[in-house]
Order: structure tokens, then C-alpha cells, then sequence
């Protein structure tokens, strides 16, 4: 027996096991749902975070973690085994995920799906007796109730108050619930070691033991469907009841879901890289999985979740990252979504308690809302990733009129940070502040001393990290932008000279020649950070720096000390503060690994940048097409690592249309930039259905000829390295390679 | 990523009028609810017991962050409590001095794995005594230290 050996182009088997491996994570993601198991059929992953090994399987929902581990027994006239341990072959795509187990002269097969409309996941078995008599399998589930808001790490509820809601249990605690429900009538229900038989209950519960006994007729087969939906309580009541009675669903299920998955697939750019088909394989893997954090999980409320599992919300500045890419995958419509969805909860005041200032774009978004504030960084993203949306031709006039207000919110947010006499971006203190505004009022009080709060916001890198005062720039460049659209020259000289003030005090104050490289940080008083970080690399690719020094500190960068075979390390191994498994100070960083890509591309070097986006395509084959947070810094495993995160798929994928094709549409202006980037000896390489507002782009290159296709129905005027071309409305043009 | 995933004062987020005016009274609600669920959970209410072994708490879950610690400070009304003078025993498992506790030999604190303190302060705390115990954690993976603030009034020890 084989699950759904046929392929799929668009929704192709991205993992095989044929042999149980409870260390490797599988993951299956929906719009508001989430499934974390292992590569043995189980909803038990048991990983290493934060130092410990923690049990995170199991199923989330609107952004709260419904169960712990979900296992299964079976039984077949002896002892019960685990379910992992009889798997013989384990298929994953990105729709469901089907496990074939032996069990004697049974076979299971096991289809997990997350159903369409409800939060959650349904899990169906069917068994098959290939003997020729009749036979009893027990069929035991084990769920762990957890019920905890994901964001609120660490926490599980003491107390559930447990019913029964028309056949099916139902879970709850702390706001939200689970509903347990079968198309069978279990033999026995026990909570804890106590038979459960509806009665309601409520106190401590470890778990949910519901047993089944299934009776096989020689060469027949039985079927066996569960649904496990949850979420927050308020809506959950209106929602949950999906229909499970004649056990087809969840095939059902599993083909819209497979249908989605296929429609969504279609509609992205096809990327041909015959000189790297690693690298191409790997652009099909992180885009299914960025397309894995794409959140919907109520009404006004569309995004990206930032990584799976432990950081299932939206986080400001890991969304930031991922828009780029979302364009480029032809999601202009869920990209301003989600910008509008994140200007929905910019601080319009100061709240103190939640850590914010006027204009700050918020740290972390969950369903609740629940939110908060609180870093030096990301509100500067949000200018430039709104003028990247409408250079993209998506968005309109009335959206960028509409989010006028915020611009000037962010306006006052900035100015809030700078320092008059430098001109520089100030950071760090944001949780002080909060403890300030709270101190000595609540019985029991808890939180965490971070003194800083950028990207790396472990350690302490105050006063003006590099990547902030890049950040800055970028985001007055952007405003100045955006407010010439608005019709608005006086803010956009302001945002201007803001701009032309930072890149000055950039180019004056972070060179390091003594290290031929950027100075990290900046105290107030002007004394340098001397850090070798990767940070540096994105003044490097901004173009801030000219070219002698921005190739020279890119030379840096790819020295061993901070360039290691499986990535870029947050710190270099010869600073003194190295500890290669502390988060910020040294392990590797997939991101950081992207900002050196970006950074080859942007000092011609492609070669270079090809080896390090080789070095991503590779992980995300060999993790099964999902790609870790981070990894120690002295040793290629994962350390204290999401198996999935944003930050680690999302660059790469905008290094390949924007650093490797060199792809920067400015529809506002009706231009396109085209400056390829790539290695010498390299044949060919094609990049098809692009969309560009209304337009659809298809490029081909090859040593000799550029080659595209616009569909628009607005001419481009098309930049490239010999000059520019206009490029009508439904035409192709060929430049020679030659002659640039 | 970064490293605080939670990191707010508790019942402060009652008095956050301004959130429910600006993000609507759900949200209000929500922060309230994620705020007392944290206040609840973590420190064992009325937990803080005084005898002649010493102060004693409980926890229920750890202070936002799981994981491995490889330095707890206790200390009691400002006042740090040598670590030879305090015990840590999670889930029901043996005592260990905080002076054992190290990067090889962390103590691991995780999600509904209570955690038992006994600390002896050099000045002693009577009975009835408003008291505030403050717990430092320091995680092997995040550096930036994680803190517990409890204040509550010390109970007698049941006797066994």
C-alpha cells in the first residue's frame, strides 16, 4: 500500500521517510492552523530550545497552542506500540501528510490534514486486514491539553474545565478551547487515569485517553476520522461544529487542500536555473514554505506569521523581511493587506505598559488583539515596504491617501529618536521604559532585562547599531518618496535632508580600517563598536559606502571567522564576547547568511553570493523544505531554533529577483530596472509571470540576449546596464548582452 | 526573531484604558486575561510560607521563558541570599543548591513543571512579614537575564 504515490507538480512531495525519525520536524500550516509532528507519523516532536528539550508537538489554532503531544497506540491482541515505531514510509507535501504503518497482517494508513474551514486538524485512519481471518485492532489517542496563548512562552494552564458537547469533548481554559470529536463511538474515555463518561469536570489534567475497537473482517478494511478544532473561545463556539460523520472528509479535505495549494503554486514566477538547479529546487522549497506563514485568523487580520512553533504570531519586523518576498510571489493584494493590517496597530500615543511611543509600529501582533511594542528598529521598515508595494503596482492612490496619517505618526516617531547633534538613530532602553511605567504596582511582576532592542536583541549594541541608522536612511528615503506622491514637497524635503544627514554621518563614523570594515555600533559619544557582525552588510548593499570600501568589507565578511560553511554567524569567533550558542553572539543566522548574498550582488560579486545561496537551498532540502532560525555557531545543527522561520526563506527568495535577475520595478514612476547578476560560465536562466500591477513579465537571459516579455497595458521604460528602452504594452524586447 | 517573547509587567495590563479605547475593549479584554493568566500560573498563589527551615515558594510554570538556567539569584527584600542558602526542586524532583547550579548542570524549568524554592535569608523573615522575593533566571541560549517579582505576605509552614 502506497499514499498517494501520484505527483503533483504544484503540490509535490517535498519529504519520504521510509523509517520513523521522531527528531526530524514535519509541519503542516494553514491560514489560522497549525500541525507540529515528527517524521514518524506522530504529533510529537520533542526539540531543544532554549537549552531544553521540550515536547512541542501537537495542534495550534489562532494563536494558541490547543494540545501538547497527540499520540497514538495500537494494538493488535498483545502489547500497544507507539505509533511511530511501525512506520514504514511517511509522505509530506505541503497540502497533508500520509503515514503507512504495519501492525502484523494490518496496515494503517494514517492522512493528516487541516480542514478548510475550521481551526485545526483532522487525523484519519484506515486499516486495512490482509489475513484471512477476522481481527481486533486497539486504536488508543493520547492528547496532552494545553490551551495557552503561543506568545506566552513557557506557561501551561493548571486547570480545564472539561464537558461533553454533543458526542464530542470539549477542552477549555484561559479563553479559548478544543473540541475533540470522532465518526466512532469510543470504547472508553478516561481523563487521567479516571473514566470519563460526559460528565463535566474541571481541575488539573495531564490527558485525554479515548480508545477504539476495531474489528477487521479477513481481507476488509475500517476507517477511523478525528477533528481536533480550537481557538479562542469567543468565536470558537460559532465555528467549531464541522461536519465528521461518515468518515470521507478529510479525503475531502485533503483535495481542496491540495487544490489550494496547486492554485496558489500556479500563480507564483517559474524560475529556470539550469547552472543551479540546487538553487532552483531551493526557490520551490522556501516558497512553499513562506506561503506556510501566511495568517488569516480572523476577519481584518492578514499576514505572516513569523515561524513555527514557538513563534506563531506576527512580529513586526520578521513580517517586514517577508514582504518583499510575498511581492515577488505575485501577493501584491496580501502584502497591502498586511501592511494594513500592521498600520491598523501603530501606537496613535504613548502607552507606556505595552512599551510604546507615538508612530511605533508594533513588536507582535496575535489574535485578541493581543499586542505589543517595544523595539529600536521596526517601525523603520514600514516606509519602504509601503513604497515597495506601489513601486510593485499594487496598492493604489486612496491606500497610500488612506495611510497618510501614519506616515506622519512615523514622522513623529523618528524625530522622537534622533539625536539633533549626530542626526543619528538612538536605540535601546525600551524595556526600562516599560518597567518604569509599572513599577511597584502589581503583586507579582516578571520580565526580561534586554537593555536593547534591535535585530539581535540579546545583546546590548546601543546607541546607533549600523542597521538601525541603514534602516533610518532607507526609511527617509521612503517617506520622501511617498510624499512627493501625496502631493507634499515640504515633508519630503524634510524626509530628504533627513536622509542626505544620516548617509553623512554613516559615511563619517562607522569606518574601520584597521579592520578593512564597518564599525557595529556607535556609543553616543562617538566610541565604536568593535565588533566584526554581519549588520555591517546591509550598509554594505545599500550603497551607502563606495566602491573600494563596500568590496573590501564584503571581503571581510567572508572570512572564516564569520563565514562558515553552514551560514553567516552573528558575531565573529575571534571577538572576544564569541559564545557560539548564545543566540545573537555567535550562532549561525540563515538571515545573516542572506545579508552577505545580497551584499556579493551588490559589489559584483555573483559567484560569491551563488555559494551562499547554495548554502540555503541546501538546508532547506535536507530539513525537508522547511529552514531552521538559527544553528550553533561552532557545529551545523540547529540551536534554540524554530524549524521554520520567516527571516530564514524570505531574503533568499528576494536575493533571486531582485540580486541574481536584478529585478527593481518602479511603477510610480513607470520605470524597470533590469541588471542581472550572474556568475561567469553561466548558459541561461529564465524567470516567468511576474506580475507588475497589472502587467505579467517573463525574462529570459543567456550571455548573449536579455529577453522580455510585458503583458502591461502601460508601457515600461526599461533601465539597464546599456542605457534605457521603452517596452510597450504586449511586446517583447531583445537587448544584446554585448552591447551592454 | 528576538529574544523576549513576553515581557510585561502583570496587573498593570487592567489599568490599560487606553489599549481598549485604541484597539478596541476585545483587545482589552485579552491583554487582561493573558496578564492574570501569567500572575496565576507562575508564582503559586499564597505559596510563601516562613518556618524554621527557611522561606519556602512554589512556582507553576517558569517565569516567561523555558528552558536551561545556569544561574538563579534569589534575594529577599533586596537583599541576595547566598547561593549555598537556597534550593531549587522542579517537578517534585531532589533539592539542588543554587550554588550547584552551572552551565553543564543547568536546572530546566518547562512548561506545568513546578518548581519548589526554600531559601534561608541571613536575617530571617518572621511570619506575617509583607515580604518580597525577587528570582533572577539566567538562560544557557538568551542571554538577557529573566526576572520574578513576588510580593506577598509570609504564611506559617503547615505542619506535616
Amino acid at each position: 500500500m502506497n499514499p498517494s504515490p501520484s505527483e503533483d507538480p504544484f503540490d509535490p512531495v517535498i519529504w519520504r521517510s521510509p523509517a520513523p525519525d521522531p527528531k526530524r520536524p514535519i509541519l503542516l500550516a494553514g491560514l489560522s492552523a497549525f500541525a507540529q509532528m515528527a517524521a514518524d507519523g506522530e504529533l510529537s516532536w520533542r526539540r531543544e530550545s532554549r537549552g531544553a528539550v521540550f515536547d512541542w508537538g501537537g495542534v495550534y489554532a489562532e494563536g494558541v497552542r490547543l494540545t501538547g503531544p497527540w499520540t497514538v497506540h495500537l494494538s493488535l491482541g498483545g502489547r500497544a506500540r507507539p505509533l511511530g515505531e511501525s512506520l514504514v514510509s511517511l509522505v509530506v507535501r505541503r497540502s497533508r501528510v500520509e503515514s503507512v504503518h504495519h501492525l502484523g497482517e494490518v496496515d494503517v494508513l494514517q492522512q493528516l490534514v487541516l480542514p478548510p474551514e475550521g481551526r485545526g486538524l483532522a487525523r484519519r485512519f484506515e486499516l486495512f486486514n490482509r489475513s484471512d481471518r477476522t481481527q481486533v485492532v486497539e486504536l488508543t489517542s493520547t492528547l496532552e491539553p494545553f490551551l495557552s496563548p503561543v506568545l506566552v512562552e513557557g506557561i501551561r494552564p493548571s486547570s480545564f474545565r472539561v464537558q461533553e458537547e454533543r458526542g464530542a469533548l470539549r477542552a477549555r481554559a484561559v479563553g479559548s478551547s478544543f473540541r475533540f470529536a470522532a465518526d466512532l463511538l469510543p470504547s472508553g474515555v478516561w481523563l487521567d487515569e479516571a473514566p470519563w463518561r460526559g460528565e463535566s469536570r474541571e481541575g488539573a489534567l495531564s490527558k485525554v485517553v479515548h480508545r477504539y475497537s476495531l474489528e477487521l473482517p479477513a481481507r476488509d478494511h475500517r476507517a477511523l476520522a478525528w477533528l481536533l478544532t480550537g481557538g479562542r473561545d469567543r468565536r470558537a463556539e460559532l465555528r467549531l461544529d464541522l461536519p465528521l460523520g461518515d468518515g470521507t472528509d478529510p479525503a475531502r479535505w485533503a483535495a481542496q487542500a491540495a487544490a489550494e495549494w496547486a492554485a496558489w503554486t500556479s500563480g507564483t514566477p517559474v524560475l529556470s536555473l539550469p547552472d543551479a538547479p540546487e538553487v532552483e529546487r531551493g526557490y520551490a522549497l522556501a516558497r512553499g514554505a513562506l506561503r506556510m506563514l501566511y495568517y488569516a485568523p480572523e476577519p481584518g487580520f492578514r499576514a505572516l506569521q513569523a515561524g513555527f512553533p514557538w513563534y506563531a504570531a506576527v512580529w513586526g519586523r520578521d513580517l517586514a523581511w517577508m514582504l518583499p518576498a510575498v511581492l515577488w510571489m505575485n501577493d501584491s493584494g496580501w502584502a497591502v493587506d498586511s501592511l494594513r493590517t500592521m498600520f491598523g496597530f501603530q501606537a496613535p500615543e504613548r502607552i507606556p505598559i505595552l512599551g510604546a511611543e507615538v508612530g511605533e509600529m508594533p513588536m507582535q501582533v496575535s489574535p485578541g488583539p493581543i499586542l505589543l511594542y517595544g523595539t529600536s528598529d521596526t517601525t523603520l521598515y514600514y516606509p519602504e515596504r509601503l513604497l515597495r508595494v506601489l513601486a510593485h503596482g499594487g496598492g493604489s492612490a486612496e491606500m497610500l491617501r488612506s495611510l497618510e496619517p501614519h506616515l506622519r505618526r512615523v514622522r513623529q516617531w523618528i524625530d522622537a529618536k534622533s539625536v539633533p547633534e549626530s542626526g543619528l538613530l538612538l536605540h535601546g532602553g525600551e524595556v526600562e521604559g516599560i518597567r518604569e511605567a509599572t513599577a511597584g504596582i502589581a503583586r507579582v511582576a516578571c520580565g526580561i532585562d534586554a537593555p536593547d532592542t534591535t535585530i539581535w536583541d540579546s545583546v546590548d549594541r546601543r546607541d546607533h547599531a549600523i542597521d538601525v541608522q541603514v534602516l533610518g536612511w532607507q526609511a527617509e528615503r521612503a517617506l520622501a518618496r511617498l510624499h512627493e506622491l501625496l502631493g507634499q514637497p515640504e515633508e519630503a524635503r524634510v524626509a530628504h535632508e533627513h536622509a542626505e544627514r544620516l548617509a553623512a554621518a554613516l559615511r563619517a563614523g562607522y569606518r574601520w580600517p584597521e579592520e578593512r570594515y564597518l564599525f557595529d555600533s556607535l556609543s553616543r559619544s562617538g566610541n565604536p563598536l568593535r565588533h566584526v557582525r554581519p549588520n555591517a552588510l546591509l550598509a554594505v548593499s545599500s550603497g551607502l559606502f563606495p566602491e573600494p570600501l563596500a568590496r573590501e568589507a564584503f571581503q571581510r565578511a567572508t572570512e572564516e571567522d564569520l563565514s562558515t560553511p553552514w551560514g553567516v554567524r552573528t558575531l565573529s569567533s575571534r571577538d572576544p564576547e564569541f559564545r557560539p550558542l548564545a543566540y545573537h553572539s555567535g550562532p549561525v543566522w540563515p538571515i545573516a547568511t542572506s545579508w552577505a548574498a545580497q551584499a556579493a550582488f551588490a559589489v559584483g560579486e555573483p559567484e560569491r553570493a551563488l555559494e551562499y545561496l547554495a548554502l540555503m537551498a541546501r538546508a532547506y532540502a535536507e530539513e525537508g523544505g522547511l529552514a531552521n532560525e538559527c544553528y550553533r555557531g561552532d557545529a551545523p545543527e540547529p540551536w534554540n531554533s524554530c524549524c521554520l522561520l520567516g527571516f530564514s526563506v524570505a531574503p533568499f527568495l528576494t536575493n533571486l529577483f531582485e540580486g541574481l535577475f536584478g529585478l527593481r520595478p518602479d511603477l510610480t514612476n513607470g520605470r524597470l530596472s533590469v541588471r542581472p547578476n550572474f556568475p561567469r560560465g553561466w548558459s541561461s536562466a529564465r524567470l516567468q509571470n511576474v506580475r507588475l500591477g497589472a502587467g505579467t513579465l517573463h525574462l529570459g537571459w543567456t550571455p548573449e540576449e536579455l529577453s522580455l516579455t510585458w503583458t502591461g497595458d502601460v508601457p515600461l521604460l526599461l533601465e539597464h546596464a546599456g542605457g534605457e528602452r521603452s517596452i510597450a504594452p504586449n511586446s517583447r524586447v531583445r537587448i544584446s548582452q554585448s552591447r551592454t | 526573531m528576538t529574544a523576549r517573547s513576553f515581557r510585561l509587567d502583570l496587573a498593570l495590563l487592567r489599568e490599560g484604558i487606553e489599549v481598549g479605547w485604541e484597539f478596541g475593549a476585545h483587545s482589552l479584554v485579552e491583554l487582561a486575561r493573558v496578564a492574570e493568566y501569567i500572575e496565576r500560573e507562575v508564582y503559586t498563589a499564597g505559596s510563601l510560607v516562613g518556618g524554621p527551615g527557611g522561606l519556602k515558594f512554589r512556582l507553576g510554570n517558569p517565569p516567561l521563558r523555558l528552558g536551561a538556567f545556569h544561574r538563579l539569584v534569589v534575594s529577599v527584600d533586596g537583599v541576595i541570599v547566598p547561593p549555598r542558602s537556597a534550593t531549587v526542586s522542579v517537578g517534585g524532583g531532589a533539592p539542588r543548591a543554587l550554588d550547584s547550579v552551572s552551565r553543564s548542570e543547568p536546572v530546566e524549568l518547562l512548561p506545568g513543571r513546578g518548581a519548589a524554592f526554600t531559601v534561608r535569608p541571613e536575617t530571617p523573615v518572621p511570619v506575617g512579614a509583607l515580604t518580597t522575593v525577587r528570582l533572577e533566571l539566567h538562560n544557557v541560549a538568551i542571554p538577557p537575564r529573566v526576572w520574578l517579582e513576588i510580593r506577598d505576605r509570609v504564611r506559617p509552614e503547615p505542619t506535616p
